[in-house]
């Protein structure tokens, strides 16, 4: 086969982007590694945590609030699969250092940590529905929480595997903070859909 | 280690209490703990219920230890979970007898209010201003509990302020509602003095209905519905 058949390869960068071309010594981190999700059981515990959140949230008799009840893990899922591409492509298209994997890294982590935090609220959750009727205001309430300390935790986690990557703090910071934004509204407008 | 110590040692700094705790502690530290929670919190509710004779003294001091104890019971995995994940693990045994300890010293608290809850209540005071009397005591000997379990966490981590600042929220919210579930405490004069009411509405409309009516405002037609798993079902 000729080599005609391909495409030309691309000309170097060299020179256009001296950030990629001269990789920075990896900054000291300041919190763990993303790697939460990795530990034994905590994805079960996840997805289970807020499966539970939402059945305890319904647990009140209320028809409509317990054919609800998976919203809060429909939203989760939502979330990650929508905006964590947008995220991916984003990030490499701005030529930002860490790789996409430690991006999907960061995102799951938080993701799972906020997920472990449902299974904690739900015993309270349930214990609130059963006794009130609050039940599918807190179990409401309690996901816009848990979403916003995950989101918080998203944020904290891109930041860090940029400095990790030895990138810029100050693009990485502006990039992650519109992804979150964007992520949140991904997640309410998602949540909307669900309950109502 | 003796009565008298471990209950000093509650009052003076519980932290040390849990400081070193490990699983032996837990199982060794339990018993005394618990009995120093509820003879406290039975001495409350004897003060809470004496304005409505001795069967509501008795139904009183026997519901209001459960008041102490059922809400860290369940909060407790949120607060662990908390704690997980914001990278400060603390183990179980150290989260349960720093709760203990913190109960232990709100129920010693408990025991040194009862006579002051009791000096109004004795006075025929108006039954509304009774029960905020009553709460506001609650509030005042509870927070030291509070305190103490969220310092059971150790320092360090990321997130932890939002992760404390939640989980005494859920805490707060849990030990209102439970106590609206094992409501009367302070019972109504001339009321027919029950164990337990039905379960009805929350705690906040009936907090807000019980300050107006405090306040000298009737005229509100609040009243209590089937709520949770007691709701009636619409045919």
């Amino acid at each position: 086969m000729s080599n005609a058949a391909f495409a030309p390869p691309l000309p170097a960068l060299v020179g256009a982007h001296p950030q990629l071309d001269e990789p920075a010594a990896p900054a000291p981190s300041t919190i763990p590694a993303p790697e939460y999700h990795l530990r034994p059981w905590v994805q079960a515990r996840a997805v289970g945590g807020v499966a539970a959140l939402g059945l305890a949230a319904g647990l009140a008799g209320q028809d409509w609030a317990l054919a609800r009840a998976p919203a809060g893990l429909a939203v989760g899922c939502g979330v990650f699969m929508l905006a964590t591409p947008a995220l991916v492509v984003g990030h490499q298209y701005l030529r930002l250092r860490a790789a996409p994997g430690a991006l999907v890294a960061a995102v799951a982590d938080a993701f799972a940590r906020g997920g472990v935090v449902a299974l904690g609220a739900a015993p309270a959750v349930l214990w609130l529905a059963a006794t009130s009727d609050m039940g599918p205001t807190v179990g409401l309430l309690g996901l816009l929480g848990i979403g916003a300390f995950a989101l918080a935790r998203v944020l904290a986690n891109l930041v860090d595997v940029e400095r990790r990557a030895g990138g810029s703090l100050e693009a990485a910071t502006g990039f992650s903070l519109l992804w979150t934004g964007l992520a949140a509204l991904i997640g309410l407008r998602l949540l909307f859909a669900f309950l109502f | 280690m003796n009565a008298l110590t471990l209950t000093t040692q509650v009052l003076r700094d519980p932290d040390s209490v849990a400081a070193t705790a490990d699983r032996n502690d837990l199982a060794r530290l339990a018993p005394p703990l618990l009995a120093l929670t509820i003879g406290g919190a039975a001495m409350l509710g004897v003060a809470a219920g004496a304005s409505s004779g001795p069967l509501q003294s008795l139904f009183a001091a026997t519901k209001l230890p459960l008041l102490f104890l059922a809400p860290p019971l369940v909060a407790l995995p949120l607060v662990h979970a908390f704690a997980d994940v914001c990278g400060v693990a603390v183990p179980w045994s150290r989260l349960g007898v720093a709760t203990l300890a913190g109960l232990a010293r709100s129920g010693l608290l408990a025991a040194a209010a009862a006579p002051l809850l009791w000096l109004p209540l004795s006075l025929d005071t108006e039954y509304h201003l009774g029960v905020l009397a009553f709460v506001a005591t609650f509030g005042v000997v509870a927070l030291p509990a509070l305190s103490t379990i969220s310092r059971a966490v150790p320092l360090g981590g990321q997130q932890r302020f939002m992760a404390v600042v939640g989980s005494l929220l859920v805490l707060g919210l849990l030990t209102a509602q439970t106590g609206w579930v094992l409501r009367p405490f302070v019972a109504r004069p001339r009321a027919e003095v029950t164990f337990l009411r039905p379960v009805e509405s929350d705690i906040f409309s009936a907090l807000g209905a019980n300050t107006r009516s405090a306040a000298g405002d009737y005229r509100s037609d609040w009243q209590p519905s089937g709520s949770g798993v007691f709701r009636e079902r619409s045919e």
